[in-house]
């Protein structure tokens, strides 16, 4: 701190600060709330919100390089720009790690070509949003995307023991199996994606790993790379979707989940930045929360006079 | 694998640690095994909570002691909605679990109110933080209402035969186990007439002639509206609380034809208006009788109009007989006498 203070505290109870001090609190309020926003939220601070509102958790599940935070990412740009899907943005504490994720897409970042880095596991994982209706009739609802490093899912398909905790996965009223378009198109690498994303969807379904197989629902991702390589490409993956859909709806007992096709953040003219993504809002914000039941201890048997008549 | 506790405080967490767990865990443990038998205005702050209906800052507080009586407060931001709710909600529960001590008959006056108060708030569409809570209420009152009701229902013990002979037995051991069956048909006999003769067991049986004559009466030709407004009230002061599980059946038959007519709005409202009594002196509890105490109704079904007038009905009659019931203790009080700790206020 600098020598250079100024006089005494006034007549009118100012307290007398240093020319750092000074310097320092010329930064608007704004700013000031800008900056103790961090990255992302660890547990604890997503368990504080939680705490206090109900948050509709989404994860999205897949391989490295999937394109799960760029589906983020494309979601707050998007948003950004103004109401979207007949939603807009009303806030987030994480603005700044959404920032930070959109950068290496914007020509400020001086990048060559648009990049998004991977997550890394030392990362915050937690990203917050709040969205709300276009026309403000409804409340205004809390988002919490789970930004979780590629490698855990990848783990997970091949039945390693997590190396975090994953209970999170319970508690998410939304869990994408994401497809990567890319690797899916190609031919030597569609296999081993198709062999990943059903190993996937048998873990998430294993027993106490999610709330209910209802929050499942496909993703797949880089849509546009998949129309750029032609007809027969995006034939051979509708039908590899159709594939994971009915082993998803075979091992949870007839629920077909939804699949989303979304090209976030395309250079193609064809395909405007967040394509798809206004289907994924509706899917977070019309579909009801899903709650884990426990029925009570001898519940109620039905009504003695039905039972009489029957 | 995860407990129920768990499961549902998921509602308001996202990936908690053990001890926070635990600790939480504990704290509504101490609630719901507290000895004195919950207090009814406490019940009805936390069915207010689990809904996310207003509280009073004085109820809020009362809960928050309630909770952060351990070592260490587990609830310190009053801001904390979500949490605080769905710990009401576990408290709630938690009591419902309890079904077969002498402190869970205890807890029938304020469990039955909050119970009441749960199915209610959820037919008329309010939210309760966590599914469960309905359900669990549901299946307590039902059982309940069972319970009290055997008491009416046993049949009385059949007459023991005379003893057969078995070969090489004698004439002495014969008629000793005539008269070993005799006193043990007189105990039958004994703990039958104790079930059905006490007040409990009485009012049973009063209830069923009652409610079979009010059902071969039969429903004439009265408007849908007025009618399952009039069934709901008659019913409600036919039957005993915990209402009985075959209610909606009752009512059912009552109605007969009419039930599934849809009900008219005004009509509603002016067979309510004509029916004041019902909602005074009900005390602070009228958004928990959104019916009766609005007086505005969506069209609906006869019948569901019924089975929910009745519930309200019989909400407000049982907080008016409780809240009588306390300014009368008040007012003991005043005059010296000891006045009953309330729940989980007091000692454990």
């Amino acid at each position: 701190m600098s020598d250079e203070s100024f006089a005494p505290e006034g007549e009118n109870g100012e307290r007398n600060v240093s020319v750092d001090e000074a310097l320092e609190s010329t930064v608007s309020p704004t700013d000031q709330a800008a900056d103790r926003r961090p990255l992302a939220l660890d547990a604890e601070g997503a368990n504080q919100l939680a705490a206090a509102r109900r948050p509709t958790v989404l994860v999205l599940a897949g391989d490295v390089g999937s394109g799960k935070t760029s589906i983020y990412a494309a979601l707050y740009e998007r948003l950004g720009r103004g109401p979207f899907g007949g939603r807009r943005f009303a806030g987030s504490l994480t603005i700044p790690g959404f920032e930070k994720r959109c950068h290496g897409w914007r020509l400020a970042s001086n990048a060559p070509t648009p990049t998004m880095d991977h997550t890394q596991p030392s990362d915050l994982q937690w990203l917050h949003m709040r969205i709300r209706d276009e026309e403000c009739e409804n409340p205004i609802q809390d988002l919490l995307f789970g930004d979780y490093d590629g490698e855990i899912f990848k783990g997970l398909a091949r039945g390693e023991e997590p190396s975090v905790d994953m209970t999170f996965l319970r508690r998410a009223d939304h869990v994408g199996i994401g497809l990567d378009g890319d690797h899916l198109s190609d031919h030597s690498q569609r296999e081993a994606a198709l062999e990943n994303a059903r190993y996937l969807a048998a873990a998430l379904l294993e027993e106490d790993r999610v709330a209910d197989p209802s929050v499942l629902f496909l993703v797949l991702t880089k849509l546009d790379l998949v129309e750029a390589r032609g007809d027969e490409h995006r034939q051979a993956i509708e039908s590899a979707i159709h594939e994971i859909a009915e082993s998803v709806k075979e091992k949870s007992g007839g629920y077909e989940p939804p699949t989303l096709r979304l090209a976030a953040r395309s250079t193609s003219d064809r395909f405007p930045l967040g394509h798809g993504l206004n289907e994924l809002l509706d899917l977070l914000t019309e579909r009801p929360a899903v709650h884990v039941r426990n029925e009570p201890q001898a519940a109620s048997r039905g009504d003695s006079y039905t039972e009489f008549k029957a | 694998m995860p407990t129920p506790f768990e499961d549902r405080l998921r509602e308001a967490t996202i990936q908690p640690s053990r001890a926070r767990v635990e600790g939480l865990s504990a704290a509504i443990n101490r609630i719901v095994e507290a000895k004195r038998p919950p207090a009814v205005g406490d019940s009805i702050t936390r069915v207010r909570l689990a809904f996310h209906l207003p509280v009073g800052d004085e109820q809020l507080d009362g809960f928050l002691a309630q909770l952060n009586r351990g070592e260490t407060a587990v609830i310190e931001n009053r801001t904390d909605r979500q949490l605080i709710s769905l710990l009401a909600a576990c408290a709630l529960i938690g009591r419902f679990a309890k079904r077969d001590s002498l402190r869970a008959t205890a807890a029938i006056p304020a469990l039955t109110i909050a119970g009441l108060a749960i199915r209610i708030l959820d037919s008329s569409g309010a939210k309760a933080i966590h599914p469960d809570l309905v359900s669990s209420a549901s299946a307590w009152l039902d059982f309940q209402g069972r319970q009290l009701r055997e008491a009416g229902a046993q049949s009385p013990p059949r007459a023991p035969a005379r003893a057969t002979p078995a070969e090489n037995q004698s004439e002495v051991e014969l008629h000793g186990m005539d008269i070993s069956n005799l006193f043990s048909y007189s105990d039958d006999l004994a703990g039958w007439l104790e079930a059905s003769a006490g007040s409990t067991g009485v009012g049973v049986l009063r209830e069923q002639s009652l409610v079979l004559w009010w059902l071969n009466g039969g429903g004439g030709d009265t408007e849908p509206t007025n009618l399952a407004f009039q069934s709901a009230i008659d019913l409600a002061g036919l039957t005993l609380s915990p209402p009985p599980p075959s209610r909606s059946a009752f009512l059912q038959r009552r109605l007969g034809e009419k039930k599934d007519a849809e009900i008219d709005p005004e009509v509603f409202e002016e067979v309510r208006a004509a029916h004041p009594e019902l909602i005074q002196d009900a005390g602070n509890v009228g958004d928990l009788i959104p019916l009766l105490h609005k007086g505005k109704c969506e069209p609906m079904p006869a019948l569901a109009l019924a089975s929910s007038l009745y519930e309200e009905i019989v909400l407000v009659r049982l907080c008016r007989r409780v809240f009588e019931q306390e300014a009368r203790q008040a007012a003991e009080s005043d005059e010296g006498t000891s006045r009953p700790v309330s729940e989980e206020g007091g000692e454990e």
